[in-house]
């Protein structure tokens, strides 16, 4: 009887043991299928990106802002929308054939980038699609009159005078200094208003951005005010910090649990960095109010870590939605993949193994495998009749869900740390 | 023979033995003790490029220089300068012939035989340097205000260096050389818009170019820059080509590459400028917006007594009507009326009158008159027009002045008394007068630093009859010359090659530039650099003097400019053409990503670049570009109104307005039967620095589209020739109230008929054997005539004759 209770014991035991493996184990492989964070998509360096943009000669077919060849889209001012990482990844997969072809013509070698180097590329095309557009000084000043800002403001102190001078604000060149400084003084402004039955005016679009350019425009020199690129990760830690998550949730930053604002990962916010500090001004009386009702600190905030905040919020746009790994298998077979690409490794076979790609599989790595080896790829697949696949929308996000959950699935290893140059069976 | 045969058995046997034990020892010996014929990494050629500042000019060009076993060897441009973009001008092609020049200075040394008499002794430094203090020492005790300073083209370390050193020695008179180079101050510019800054013509991007008497193609402050711009202006454009007119008395180098030159009667200039103006104002062709908005005295206004004043538009179109500004320029009324269309029409537009060209100075008026073309046409701090250089300074002297200083700096300049250069804080052309009349006060000390004003001001004779008169003179130069004959101690001038250094600088377009020079190799033994002569002067005279030059060495100066640039937050290292762009993308946008993370890096990047600039400029900053009373464009120069108040009033009103407004020739010269013609003097503009005579591959190419070289001749229109019965191979005394030169013809028809014209350059009484004796000096003919506003030799107003011989 013991040794029959032993027995079941021992197999309880077992059972629990091997269960409690067994669901790590899948609790491992869902962390890992989504652990890519906010600060993955946008980690890069932006400078360096711009380096690597004329080292590698991208600036040869792609201008950004008009500085560059016409071959390829500008990169700074194509206006498809918000961009996720894995978009992006997806858009360039897509045009591999023509971008190759295009890069024959010209007689260029293509060039090479590692991981890293595709990285800064993606945090620089990121931020130049930040940029807004160079303000109209007409239209700012209309919108000045428009929105009776110049009943309280003068821009070069012929009208008004309730308001400080705008044209000492001349040399503030960035939108989001102006933001913060309405940050600022938003409640002071509130009461101001209220007292004169005046309606807190709505900016849109590109609002600010032509008023910046009309009040420099009045001709006020000065030191100029630069703020850097803003830093995602410390926007992340700022979010936290000045308790933004009490009333927004979003999804990489966690929230207080009673949030009553819009989640900003999921909300459509503007692309621009003008565009999202119009938002902010326009919402400034509700948030107000609200954080008067839930009795929550209105901790000031310099520009750099506005510039920081804004940039973790804009950030949360790039990050793709979690992928269907069950959808990304199927989207595996119908486009062709599984053709090249076995599911366990083969020796003479001419791709990678499916468990290799794993190693691959966030939108920079699958960006940057694609860029180096894109070329052999499409000659391969001339070679064997099959058609370069095109992935829509999120097929890529998928895609990638779902190589991310083969890594651990397959107990496959050995890919590369820097994984630009997964091993095909051909031993290149 | 048969003494020296005579060996013995025992000498033959050492000497057999010590052949054998010899070649045994070769044999034996590494080879690399005879001769080194490996190519191992070791004994490789040392070679190493440095980025530096170009030292042959104050243009502010970047070179690289190739340097092999230590020795300079090879001369480039630095691509990434944002000035010459690779490029090199004729005299930074012949830096290494300056540098090692075997006529260069490089010991101290000592006047023997009297000042004047060209016999020198070299001492050692420690010689000089306490013969000069002693006698500053004294200086300083009883008058600190008569020691005076005349200070060459330098932009960078050297004239910092001097500045405070004349501030705190308690000294008014550190007076420019050259002082439309130096000044930063254009008198047209101060008197329009109130501002001491200099002016760039956005050359690249106008439309149009009208150009007065400018040679700035080829005698440009930054002729590399000027010949880059003028590319891009005439191919930059698809499917446009932008228009250039060039008004001179000479069909000059400049004005040759223009697409049409119109003669002018030397001195007229102005007076064409306002006959343009009076078309554009009378047919309503100008920028009215910006007339109203951003000028002053374009209407007739009235003054703070509530007096009516003239303006600008009833003066113009009382007084240069075409038909009567054709009758003193020599332009056709037809060309007035369709050049001020032209420029109307094709805007951006812009009016040159300032940079380069003839010799001497313009006069102000005339100027002022060029420059309100610019007004006129609303092209004043816009793309393609005229841009203001952003204000930059370095090193600022903050340093608080003794009672000594304050005394001294209190005392009134030696260039002339304020009211004979109202618009100009230094007259050079002043300053022999002063020193010959010992007004306002003797002239004990006077130091030449790299300036050679005897050869280059019209009245060098008078100066150099007036440093007999000094009681102590000291010269820094590279090379003998016509000014440092007459000082008793030459201090040789450390090549710029040799020496750390910084150039401040701008580009056309307005953007700010620091050039950092630094020692491509070592300097010859025994030599100083010209900071360390200040700084050692200074510690001899005290605490108080060396304190303002707190650096040991003139690389710790440069040390602190990097750091300095470096918290000035903007701006980056040179580096691609894309890095400007990078910076000009965010910046324009409020935003900053430098390439260096942290100082050293960035001290790193800049002198491995070569120097720092700021690629953005921000247009229309009106208080930065108006400091006029009226913070507006001045058409009448309110500025002028104060400065002339302490005259006695005059009863015709208007001769009053017209001192304020650009009042230019309205009257016709008499004739004058003596000297019928006009003289035209023009630069070589590959002799102008003080170095450049010394340089024969620069004397061979001075006149070479004149077909001339070593030596000065005169051009004579074949009209005037005709009638004057003068030919080709002739030689002619060239005539003028002032003196006469025997001088060999050139018949050249690029001239206006009845103008005569020479060539300034050659003529060096002293200097090296490329410079010494070789052709005339033009400036000995002019007579002398100051320009009222500024004290400056106006060169254009002298009448001459030709007599053959």
């Amino acid at each position: 009887m013991s040794n029959q209770l032993n027995h079941r014991w021992h197999q309880f035991a077992t059972g629990v043991v091997v269960g409690t493996v067994v669901l790590g184990f899948a609790c491992v492989t869902r962390v890992q299928a989504q652990s890519i964070q906010v600060t993955d998509v946008s980690s890069g360096d932006v400078t360096r990106g711009w380096r690597i943009f004329h080292e590698k000669e991208c600036v040869d077919c792609h201008a950004i802002w008009d500085q560059g060849g016409h071959v390829g889209p500008d990169l700074g001012r194509s206006r498809t929308g918000q961009l996720s990482a894995g978009q992006l990844a997806g858009v360039m997969w897509n045009h591999i054939p023509k971008m190759l072809g295009q890069i024959e013509e010209t007689g260029h070698a293509p060039s090479t980038l590692s991981r890293d180097e595709m990285n800064e590329l993606f945090s620089l095309i990121f931020f130049v699609r930040q940029l807004d557009e160079q303000g109209n000084p007409r239209r700012g000043e209309q919108i000045l009159r428009n929105k009776g800002c110049t009943e309280c403001h003068s821009v070069d102190t012929s009208e008004g005078g309730v308001g400080p001078d705008l044209a000492k604000w001349g040399k503030y060149a960035n939108p989001i200094v102006w933001a913060q400084m309405m940050w600022e003084h938003a409640p002071l402004m509130e009461e101001a208003m209220r007292r004169s039955d005046m309606v807190w005016p709505k900016l849109e679009g590109s609002d600010l951005v032509h008023i910046v350019a009309y009040v420099r425009s009045a001709g006020v020199s000065g030191e100029k005010n630069y703020l850097h690129p803003g830093s995602v990760a410390n926007g992340q830690q700022l979010f936290l910090d000045k308790a933004c998550n009490q009333c927004h949730p979003a999804r990489a930053a966690g929230s207080s649990g009673s949030a009553t604002g819009p989640d900003l990962s999921k909300a459509n916010l503007p692309t621009s960095v003008g565009a999202l500090a119009s938002r902010m001004w326009n919402h400034s009386p509700a948030m107000t109010k609200i954080m008067r009702e839930k009795n929550v600190e209105r901790r000031p905030i310099n520009p750099q870590e506005l510039a920081d905040i804004l940039a973790y919020i804009l950030a949360l746009g790039h990050l793709d939605d979690e992928g269907d790994a069950l959808k990304g298998e199927q989207i595996f077979a119908q486009k062709g993949c599984i053709q090249c690409h076995e599911r366990e490794g083969v020796a003479n076979a001419i791709a990678p193994a499916v468990a290799q790609l794993s190693g691959h599989a966030t939108p920079v790595g699958m960006a940057a495998t694609m860029w180096n080896h894109g070329a052999s790829m499409l000659e391969q697949m001339t070679e064997a009749g099959l058609s370069w696949p095109v992935f829509n929308d999120k097929e890529m996000v998928d895609l990638l869900a779902y190589l991310r959950t083969l890594n651990s699935a397959t107990g496959a290893r050995g890919v590369s740390s820097q994984g630009e140059t997964p091993q095909t069976g051909k031993g290149d | 023979m048969k003494d020296w045969l005579n060996l013995d058995r025992r000498d033959f046997l050492a000497a057999l033995g010590a052949t054998y034990g010899t070649a045994a020892c070769a044999i034996a010996a590494p080879r690399s003790w005879f001769l080194d014929y490996s190519t191992t990494e070791d004994s490789s050629p040392r070679e190493r490029f440095v980025n530096t500042l170009c030292p042959m000019c104050p243009g502010g060009c970047g070179l690289k220089i190739r340097v092999v076993h230590e020795c300079a060897v090879g001369v480039r441009g630095n691509k990434n300068h944002p000035i010459n973009r690779g490029g090199l001008c004729s005299r930074a092609s012949v830096v290494l012939q300056d540098l090692y020049n075997p006529d260069r200075l490089h010991r101290p040394m000592r006047s023997v035989g009297g000042r004047g008499s060209g016999k020198w002794e070299p001492i050692d430094w420690n010689t000089a340097t306490d013969i000069i203090a002693d006698k500053l020492r004294t200086v300083r005790e009883q008058s600190p205000q008569s020691l005076c300073t005349v200070l060459g083209r330098d932009r960078g370390l050297t004239r910092m260096a001097w500045q405070r050193f004349m501030r705190a020695f308690g000294s008014p008179n550190l007076i420019d050389a050259f002082p439309d180079d130096n000044l930063d101050v254009h008198p047209a510019v101060l008197a329009t818009q109130g501002i001491q800054q200099r002016l760039g013509y956005d050359i690249a991007n106008a439309s149009y170019i009208l150009s007065f008497s400018s040679g700035w193609l080829d005698a440009h402050w930054s002729s590399e820059q000027a010949a880059r711009a003028f590319a891009e202006f005439r191919r930059g454009r698809s499917g446009f080509r932008p228009k250039w007119v060039h008004i001179e008395p000479r069909h000059s180098l400049t004005g040759i590459k223009a697409d049409e030159w119109l003669p002018i009667r030397p001195g007229t200039e102005g007076t064409l400028a306002l006959g343009i103006a009076h078309v554009l104002i009378r047919e309503g062709l100008y920028d009215r917006e910006f007339v109203e908005q951003r000028s002053y005295g374009f209407e007739d206004w009235v003054d703070r007594q509530g007096v009516n004043r003239l303006g600008f538009r009833r003066m113009v179109l009382q007084d240069y009507a075409p038909v009567k500004v054709q009758e003193l320029t020599g332009v056709p009324e037809g060309d007035i009326f369709r050049i001020a269309r032209e420029f109307s029409v094709n805007r951006p537009a812009v009016a040159l009158g300032f940079d380069g060209g003839g010799c001497g100075s313009s006069a102000t008026y005339d100027r002022m008159a060029i420059h309100c073309l610019n007004a006129l046409v609303g092209s004043l701090d816009v793309t393609g027009g005229v841009t203001i250089f952003q204000e930059f300074s370095l090193l600022d002297d903050t340093h608080e002045l003794n009672s000594v200083a304050s005394r001294g700096l209190s005392s009134p300049r030696l260039d002339g008394p304020v009211d004979q250069r109202r618009l100009a804080t230094s007259a050079i052309d002043l300053l022999a007068d002063a020193i010959e009349h010992g007004q306002p006060y003797s002239t004990e000390a006077l130091f030449l630093i790299d300036a050679n004003p005897v050869f280059s001001l019209a009245e060098g004779k008078r100066l150099s009859a007036a440093l007999s008169s000094v009681t102590f003179v000291v010269a820094v130069s590279g090379y003998h010359d016509d000014s440092n004959r007459h000082a008793d101690l030459i201090l040789p001038l450390l090549h710029g090659l040799h020496r750390w250094d910084f150039n401040l600088g701008h580009t056309l377009t307005g953007h700010s530039v620091v050039t950092v020079s630094q020692p491509a190799m070592d300097p010859p033994s025994g030599s100083r650099p010209p900071y360390d002569i200040v700084r050692a002067l200074a510690g001899r005279l005290g605490e108080d003097m060396v304190s303002v030059l707190p650096w040991s060495t003139s690389k710790e100066v440069v040390d602190t400019v990097c750091r300095e640039l470096f918290d000035a937050s903007k701006g980056a290292a040179f580096g691609p053409a894309n890095e400007d762009s990078w910076a000009q993308l965010l910046e324009s946008r409020g935003w900053r990503a430098p390439f260096a993370n942290n100082y050293e890096e960035f001290k790193r990047d800049v002198l491995d670049g070569g120097g720092w600039t700021d690629p953005i400029y921000f247009h229309r900053e009106w208080d930065r570009v108006f400091r006029s009373p009226s913070g507006k464009f001045a058409f009448s120069s309110v500025y002028l109104d104060h400065s002339f108040k302490a005259l006695p009033e005059t009863n015709e009103v208007f001769d009053r307005d017209r001192r304020c407004l650009p009042n230019c020739r309205t009257q016709r010269r008499e004739r004058d039967k003596t000297y019928p013609l006009d003289l035209y003097v023009y630069s070589l503009p590959n002799l102008v620095a003080v170095s450049s005579p010394n340089l024969p591959w620069l004397n061979d190419i001075a006149g070479a589209y004149m077909f001339e070289k070593w030596r000065t001749w005169v051009e004579i229109h074949p009209q005037t020739a005709e009638r004057l019965e003068v030919g080709a191979h002739d030689s002619v005394e060239v005539c003028t109230p002032q003196s006469r030169l025997v001088l060999p013809v050139k018949i050249y028809s690029g001239l206006m008929p009845d103008v005569i014209a020479i060539p300034f350059g050659f003529g060096h009484k002293s200097g090296g054997r490329w410079c010494k004796g070789i052709g005339e000096n033009p400036a000995e003919l002019v007579t002398p005539h100051l320009d009222p506003l500024t004290g400056k030799s106006l060169w254009t107003a002298t009448r001459a004759a030709i007599r053959k011989i």
